[in-house]
């Protein structure tokens, strides 16, 4: 750690030593002023003396304007400087001054030519300005025409969104006619690669899809960029924990590995790995459900991005090392570098209002009760003690409850819920004494959608970026994002904020840097999903139709607000009552940022040179009310979550040409990167007066709980990429680690990558010339990716138990034998642009073995633990992804895109470790399974079924035919369903393939985002499923409730004969008809498909036309949008939304739905100006 | 060039801190102890096997042995109370246990290392405790490579393979025997361990001792009939040191070190000496089980009449809905015999008939009610304020103070039992084992009534009831239904005992018991063993079908009986309660 500090020491003391020379204070404002007037000032002000030429002198300084105090010399000579070409040397005191390029107004002239494209058209709007210069340059007329004053040594640069910028010289020929290339024309050739190392595109031998920014306009109000990459890259999968603004799982070309948790992506952000873990938080409850944080993702400000590129396979991730091995996810933001004016400010507003996607398919044709009673009381069983008095007719029962198989709603008098604070259910007699009253047994209505309310997302931004001189920029930005959820009393507000620089700060040095600072402040973040008492959703689905959700919100029992009325839901929490006194709130803030010095050394030799920080804190509260289910004495938590990155990192790189057509880059790289984690909390059991809520306010000492790790990877890497004729590239890297997370034996691990590729048709004629075929690659890499694991895996520790003195052990043992676990794979790959880059297509084949898997195996309890931590099995993922883009039609005022995407991976699960052929990945209770079996996929889903007739059986029937009833359920002698005690198989979890499909179409300056995707084939274990079949809450209930029905299935005779069932189910018994086909344990009867098509995103923008933008002086840009996120969902899937899954413990487990969250539409606007 | 220069230095800087020596101090959990004395894990294990074991009671035994009947709104057809046993109900037992039973292997090895044979005798009673426990409940099991994994590194096993139930016995009566001789060594130089973390003896060895050999009596009877029937009583250890044992003379000779307070075999003395786990509501970590459970799902939970038959006067009736019940005389008629533990376990009286089917129970429910519209069928107590039913004393079962592992209670009705059966000669009389199972069920009334003492009226007026009421096949408690007798009040005093009645049950056939109303499935048989856990297929693939394709005959069935319960007299006996 000592070294580590020294060395960021060094590091940023470098810049520091640069910065920190003797500081001075200026004031100088003039107007065409001789220098040598303005210098006079200068050395008056500062002491400071120059020496120059004479004729220097008399140079016309136009504009000066320096008001600094504090101010390195160097700042403040290039404010007085700036744009007159006047270069200096300090020594000293003393600044020596050449004029070698004299720039007086004298020197300067008007420059007058046309912008057109490369059909020859004129092209209005284009701004055009003088590098580095102060002035704020032109924009072109309707004609193409503009006029700039300039130096002829000046360059003067040309830009206009959609088209190629240039920058060309003043004195130069091309000034007269400067032809603009469409941008599609233009090969987007710059990628990210590993380490923040820029690429040709063409160079690369693997797959690497890049997303434009402009994807995330709308994500600042779905509260996670992410958001914004639904459907626009093969090979990505994102799994949405369905709680608002909650966990996001991002895993690339499927899950390699049987611990679910390790499958994911890594994040990269300007070249610094981003820590990115949830810390869960439980609900003192177990970890089957917890609140939902968000992780780490969610602190990256969509206005930021300026793009981000997905690294998919190993060989494009070799030099990220370890937790690259599932893909990696490079985003770069945005600075001021090579804006087209010195000085822009941009205001972004959006507000976007968020409603529920829609309900599961709800009967409101029975309330709550019981079958086969033909009365309705609302008390639950048990509390009718506490009423007894008030209870107006003595044969009442208590037959409410979370089940809906009560009478039928058909406006029937009944004694119902009564308030006697709010006046419901009866009325005051002449005594003044409050009587209950029979009311209409009658429907409500959406009982879901009633509960939620419309959620409202504000967000407001502004960035200022500016040019000093032409060595310097800085880009800042600030954002505030406002939100009301759809849960009722769920607020949070987040603050983005952004600094983005950029330096030369000498001739072969230049530094940028980038400081993030994201501050979360959530009042209210509800227990969303998940079966556990707390969960919104699981008290949510206790209601019915006939329950007016004004009731429950009077949620309190007694005036002392202390006991809260839970009789409507059937005894657990009301759903008010949670959102309103369960309360979690989160003060978070998290400061990332970096300083990168690139320095040319000598001629092709460069280094750079990095240094990174991430800091979060975190902290949380969590109430529990007095009389909450789970903690009826009342609870309450304080946790402290804090953690710390440091990182840094180098890379020498040397380039050459030799042998005429050989181009030779060698880098050899470092990286050092230490985390330190740390989670304090302390818990009141149980509080002394109720409604107070801290630490003090307890009736026995507080619980304290902590944790916290500390690790650190040391890392050497090195890169040879060889290519010939800029047409045959070969990469080859190998990069070592060492951990602290792996025993001292297996701490160092190597592993290489080779990649290749070839641009035909730089090598043979395809009709380029014509451009028929603008770029045909193929590329093929093969690579190795080394892992390590958590912390603390490999030493054996004992843990403490809660009282004081004693011990027990971990329940999964540790392995001090674990070694670095192995990715292997190869892909071959195809990239080909035809017709002036109008259409594009990519395709991908990629085959990724997995081994020596560090994972937590469950192992049987007899062995006193019942998990282990081993190197052990193998997974192999393939697959193809394919993506084109086409642009269909194309003219001067209309343009209209299309763009594909399809990805498909099978997953197979080659050994699973010696003697084991079956392995449980995850599950949910005893319900439903993923298991992996030797030669199945992965995520393929396992549980019980209903009981069958065998193969082969047959049944007489009533008209003494035999019929074959193989496969036909076997009924009970209550006449039903049963379910097995055997697992089977259910289906897998994973899609058979997803796929994007977006199209953009541009008429002027309106133009439309349409985006689809969508799955075919996956399923999951569906909770909600279970809920609306076994409690009576879905139309698939509403059969036989009158006249009862009759079971499809037969019934097995004591001689061992089957009959087909002919006996109806009584309609008092309809309720445990129903519990039976469909409970819980039976996985089959709750498995359903996830398939759907998504019409996942709309956006209609309109930008004011440069004509207009330049009468008005200051605007530069404006525009408009309105847009609809997740608009529709076509699928069959029974619940809300196929898409969410939930959250358990701190992570997001995909295949189990446990009764998410409903999922949001939303639909909002947006108004951007730039000046 | 300097500037190179510069460079380099941060490079090699870099390079130096790639040494590796800090990792090893960075790689040890800060918030964890590497190793911890061996009696450090007493309390933890105690702790937790009885958390699980009061939860198994409420959540499985109060149905299986009919205690009890489950009302809520979504009863179907798949309650234990009817043995249609819902895979992943006894999970708990396995998955709870076995991860004590390796913390009790880690004690062990600790006590080895240490050369503490104290703290290893008092590891190896818990051991005892733990696996007869697990074996008790599904049969054969792993137990020679039980545990192991939790010690040793990993090897590569992780598999554990199953041994046969008499296996597991005769090694559990070897170890009993060794704890008991290990504990009888310089009792006065070493009088005991640290109370801190033994909540329930304090550290003392001497009490230890006594609850190891009165496990040891446990043991003895539960196999005796089995050991006499198959191997004419002599279980052939195989041990160098325990070659075999007697079983009838062995518990002869802890009957009367006993009696007399001396010998080799201290046994629990008075209800002192029984093994008690404190729980508080006080502390979030001795919270009961049943401490955040609601009044709802608690009083869903409604006594059987099968019990209230044995604890009150009652009379047969027959509702509107055509359904056979019985009636608490309690509050009706005068001369009422009324058990003075009834109190502290179910607020009102009436029982309810088990094994009904989902819509009979719905009816049952709303035809039994007071004329206040609230049901009069009894629940379990709890609350820390309420008033219990029928008097208004105070008892709260969901948060009681503490719950006895084993009652003193339990050693005397093995007495009295080994009395009835002839297998201690001293009290083979009916003269002679009377006062003993007088004394047995009087003892656990004040295991449970703390408001009454031997002497009150109610305690000896119910006393005598059980004696000369007639309770068992009809007539009053003589030397021919002596056995029925002394196993149907060990049945009640059984209650909130973990797994002990339905064990009994097993192995004798008493209480009878109906295992064939309209809604009894599992062909009528009252589920003989629990099923292995769901996942152990997964777990530990090839040892478990061994087990299952060996003594279960190829299913994880819960007909098969275990080990001890195949006897002959115990079938027909549970035949009996069929009719």
């Amino acid at each position: 750690m000592k070294k580590l500090l020294t060395l960021l020491s060094v590091v940023l003391g470098l810049s520091i030593a640069l910065n920190a020379q003797n500081t001075f204070s200026l004031n100088i404002d003039s107007t065409d002023a001789r220098l040598s007037d303005v210098l006079d000032s200068f050395t008056a002000q500062t002491g400071v003396t120059f020496s120059f030429e004479r004729s220097l002198g008399d140079v016309v300084l136009p504009k000066v304007h320096v008001s600094l105090s504090n101010a390195p010399l160097e700042r403040l000579l290039s404010e007085v400087l700036a744009g007159s070409g006047i270069e200096w040397k300090v020594s000293g005191m003393t600044v020596a001054l050449s004029g070698a390029k004299v720039n007086s107004p004298a020197a300067q002239k008007q420059w007058v030519g046309t912008v057109v494209d490369s059909e020859g058209n004129p092209l209005p709007g284009v701004a055009v300005f003088v590098a580095g210069a102060i002035s704020s340059g032109s924009i072109t007329n309707d004609q193409g025409i503009f006029n700039i004053k300039a130096s002829p040594e000046d360059d003067i640069q040309f830009s206009c969104l959609g088209y190629e910028s240039r920058s060309i010289k003043a004195s130069s020929s091309q000034l007269k006619r400067v032809v603009l290339k469409d941008e599609a024309e233009v090969l987007q050739t710059a990628v990210v690669t590993a380490l923040g190392i820029k690429r040709d595109e063409k160079s690369i031998g693997y797959s690497a899809q890049k997303v434009e920014g402009d994807m995330f306009v709308n994500s600042a109000t779905t509260g996670n960029w992410i958001n914004g990459m639904a459907g626009q890259v093969a090979g990505l999968n994102i799994d949405r924990s369905s709680s608002p603004d909650g966990t996001m799982r991002v895993t690339v070309r499927g899950e390699s590995s049987a611990d679910l948790e390790n499958n994911t992506a890594l994040f990269v952000v300007d070249g610094v790995p981003m820590y990115n873990s949830a810390t869960q938080s439980d609900t003192g409850e177990g970890s089957i459900y917890a609140i939902d944080y968000g992780n780490g993702l969610a602190d990256i400000d969509p206005n930021n991005i300026e793009s981000v590129t997905v690294l998919k396979g190993a060989a494009a991730t070799a030099l990220y090392g370890s937790q690259a091995a599932n893909g990696a996810i490079i985003i770069t933001t945005k600075n001021a570098e090579s804006q087209d004016a010195v000085f822009r400010v941009s205001i972004k507003s959006s507000f976007a209002a968020d409603k529920v996607l829609a309900s599961p398919d709800l009967q409101y044709t029975y309330g709550q009760g019981t079958a086969g009673l033909p009365y309705y009381y609302y008390l639950v069983s048990g509390e009718g003690d506490d009423v007894a008095g008030i209870n107006p007719r003595p044969d009442y029962v208590s037959t409410s409850g979370m089940e809906s198989w009560g009478p039928k709603l058909d406006g029937t008098p009944y004694y119902q819920y009564y308030n006697v604070a709010e006046g419901i259910g009866g009325h005051v007699n002449q005594y003044g004494d409050f009587v209950r009253d029979a009311t209409p047994f009658v429907s409500y209505g959406d009982w879901f959608q009633n509960y939620f309310q419309t959620g409202l997302n504000f967000s407001n931004s502004i960035v200022m970026s500016g040019k000093i001189g032409k060595d310097n920029s800085v880009r800042v930005s600030f954002t505030n994002n406002t939100v009301n959820g759809i849960v009722p009393n769920s607020p949070s507000m987040t603050n983005f904020l952004a600094v983005r620089t950029t330096s030369r700060l000498a001739k072969w040095l230049k530094m940028e840097t980038s400081v993030n600072y994201r501050n979360t402040r959530k009042d209210n973040i509800p227990v969303s999903s998940g079966y556990g008492s707390t969960a919104i959703m699981y008290s949510l689905w206790c209601y019915a139709p006939n329950i007016d959700m004004k009731w429950p919100s009077f949620y309190w029992k007694d005036k002392e607000a202390v006991q809260q009325d839970a009789s409507l839901s059937g005894g657990k929490n009301n759903a008010y009552f949670l959102a309103y006194e369960g309360i979690n709130n989160q003060k978070r803030d998290r400061v990332y940022g970096n300083v990168v010095f690139n320095a040319d050394l000598a001629k092709g030799l460069t280094l750079m040179a990095r240094g990174g920080l991430d800091i979060i804190t975190d902290f949380r509260t969590q109430r529990q009310a007095t009389s909450t289910q789970a903690k009826p004495q009342g609870w309450y938590r304080e946790q402290t979550i804090g953690s710390k990155q440091y990182s840094g990192d180098f890379l020498l790189k040397y380039n050459t040409r030799f042998a005429g057509d050989f181009e030779f880059t060698g880098n050899i790289g470092g990286s050092i990167i230490w985390r330190s984690y740390s989670n304090h909390s302390q818990t009141a059991g149980a509080l002394n007066i109720p409604g107070v809520y801290s630490l003090v306010n307890t009736s026995y000492e507080p619980k304290t709980a902590n944790s916290s790790y500390v690790r650190q990877t040391n890392s050497l890497y090195g890169m040879l990429s060889l290519s010939w004729k800029n047409a045959i590239f070969l990469d080859v890297t190998g990069r070592n680690d060492w951990s602290s997370t792996l025993p001292a034996g297996h701490r160092s691990f190597f592993y290489p990558s080779v990649s290749g590729s070839i641009s035909l048709n730089d090598l043979f004629e395809f009709g380029r010339t014509n451009g028929l075929v603008n770029l045909m690659k193929i590329r093929a890499s093969w690579a190795q990716v080394g892992n390590d694991t958590a912390p603390y895996r490999v030493a054996n520790y004992l843990q403490g138990t809660g009282f004081p003195g004693t011990v027990a052990l971990p329940a999964t043992r540790v392995n001090s034998n674990l070694r670095p676990e192995i990715v292997s794979s190869w892909e071959v790959g195809l990239e080909l642009r035809m017709f002036k880059n109008r259409f594009t297509l990519d395709a991908a084949y990629y085959d990724a073995v997995t081994k020596d898997l560090i994972s937590q195996m469950p192992v049987s309890y007899a062995n006193g633990v019942n998990y282990m931590y081993v190197n052990a099995g193998s997974i192999r993922n393939r697959g193809v992804e394919l993506s084109a883009t086409g642009t269909l039609v194309k003219t001067r005022d209309l343009q209209w895109k299309v763009g594909l995407n399809y990805t498909m991976n099978r997953n197979t699960v080659v050994s699973l470790g010696e003697g084991i052929d079956s392995w449980i990945i995850a599950s949910y209770s005893t319900h439903a399974y993923m298991i992996a079996y030797e030669g199945g996929s992965l995520t393929s889903m396992y549980g019980k079924g209903y009981v069958r007739a065998p193969e082969g059986s047959t049944a007489i029937t009533a008209e003494g035919k035999m019929v074959d009833v193989s496969g036909l359920p076997v009924l009970d002698n209550q006449n039903l369903y049963q379910t097995g005690t055997e697992l089977q198989y259910l289906g897998d979890c994973a899609p058979d393939w997803k796929g994007g499909f977006n199209t953009t179409l541009k008429w002027k300056d309106l133009s439309l985002y349409i985006g689809f995707d969508g799955q075919v084939g996956g399923h999951v274990y569906s909770y909600t499923n279970w809920v609306l079949n076994y409690r009576g809450k879905g139309t698939a209930t509403l059969e036989g409730r009158e006249g009862g029905l009759v079971p499809v299935g037969v019934r097995l005779l004591p001689d061992g004969n089957y009959v087909v069932n002919t006996t109806a189910i009584d309609p008092a018994n309809i309720a445990t008809f129903y519990h039976n086909k469909y409970e819980q344990t039976n996985g089959e009867a709750n498995f359903v498909s996830t398939q759907f098509l998504k019409l996942r995103e709309v956006r209609l923008e309109y930008s004011l036309p440069k004509k207009l933008l330049a009468k008005t002086k200051v605007l530069s840009g404006a525009s408009f949008s309105v847009y609809g996120n997740n608009i529709w969902c076509w699928s069959d899937f029974p619940g809300f939304d196929p898409e969410g899954v939930t959250m358990r413990g701190s992570a997001v487990i995909p295949g189990f739905e446990i009764l998410q969250m409903p999922s949001t539409a939303q639909f909002g606007g947006s108004i951007s100006l730039t000046f | 060039m300097k500037k190179i220069m510069k460079y380099n230095a941060i490079l090699a800087l870099t390079l130096l801190s790639l040494s590796c020596s800090k990792f090893d101090e960075m790689s040890k959990n800060p918030y964890a102890l590497e190793t911890a004395p061996a009696e450090s894990y007493v309390h933890p294990i105690m702790f937790k096997t009885q958390y699980n074991l009061i939860s198994v009671f409420r959540g499985t035994t109060v149905f299986l042995s009919q205690y009890a009947v489950m009302t809520n709104s979504e009863v179907s057809s798949r309650v234990i109370g009817n043995y249609n046993i819902p895979e992943g109900t006894s999970d708990d037992i396995w998955t709870g246990l076995y991860l004590q039973y390796g913390n009790a292997m880690a004690m062990y090895e600790q006590a080895v290392k240490e050369k503490n044979d104290k703290i290893k005798a008092v590891a190896m009673i818990l051991r005892s405790f733990l696996i007869l426990q697990l074996t008790d409940t599904y049969g054969d099991i792993p137990f020679k490579e039980a545990g192991l994994l939790s010690l040793r590194e990993g090897d590569g096993k992780y598999t554990t393979r199953y041994d046969s139930q008499k296996e597991i016995y005769k090694s559990v009566v070897c170890m009993l025997e060794s704890a008991n001789l290990l504990l009888s060594q310089d009792v006065e130089e070493v009088p005991s361990f640290n109370a801190i973390c033994d909540k329930t003896y304090g550290g003392n060895y001497e009490q230890w001792r006594r609850f190891g050999n009165s496990l040891y009596a446990r043991v003895l009877m539960r196999i005796g009939m089995k050991v006499i029937e198959e191997d004419g009583g002599i279980l052939e250890l195989g041990d160098e040191q325990w070659v075999s044992v007697n079983v009838t003379n062995k518990l002869s000779e802890l009957y009367s070190c006993f009696l007399s307070g001396a010998g080799d075999y201290p046994m629990m003395r008075s209800r002192e000496d029984r093994p008690m786990i404190p729980f508080s509501d006080q502390n979030e970590t001795e919270h009961t089980p049943f401490y955040s459970t609601t009044s709802g799902n608690w009083n869903v939970v409604a006594v059987c009449d099968v019990l209230t038959r044995r604890m009150l006067s009652t009379v047969q009736k027959v509702d509107q809905n055509g359904i056979t019940y019985y009636e608490s005389v309690l509050h009706t008629q005068g001369g009422h015999r009324e058990d003075p533990r009834y109190d502290c376990w179910w607020r009102k009286v009436h029982g309810m008939p088990n094994q009904m089917i989902g819509s009979d129970v719905t009816k049952f429910l709303a035809t039994h009610l007071s004329s206040a519209g609230n049901s009069v069928i009894g629940r379990m107590t709890y609350g820390r304020n309420a008033g219990s039913g029928i008097t208004g004393k105070v008892y709260d079962l969901q948060n009681a103070s503490y719950y006895p592992l084993m009652q003193y209670s339990e050693l005397l009705f093995i007495f009295a039992e080994a009395g009835v059966r002839g297998w201690i000669s001293s009290i083979s009389s009916f003269g002679a084992y009377l006062p003993l199972f007088r004394q047995a069920v009087t003892e656990s009334i004040l295991e449970w009534n703390p408001y009454v003492t031997a002497e009150s009226d109610e305690v000896v007026e119910y006393v005598n009831w059980v004696v000369n009421g007639e309770l068992y096949s009809g007539s009053t408690f003589n030397s021919d239904n002596a056995l029925e007798g002394v196993l149907t009040q060990k049945w009640i005093s059984s209650f909130f005992i973990g797994i002990e009645s339905w064990c009994d049950y097993r192995r004798t056939g008493y209480p009878l018991l109906r295992t064939d109303g309209p809604a009894a499935g599992n062909d009528h048989i009252l589920p003989t063993r629990m099923r292995y856990p769901s996942d152990e297929p997964y777990r530990n693939t090839v040892y478990y079908k061994e087990a299952v394709d060996g003594w279960l005959g190829g299913t994880n069935n819960i007909q098969t009986d275990v080990w001890w319960a195949a006897t002959q007299e115990s079938r027909d006996i549970r035949l009996l309660g069929r009719q």
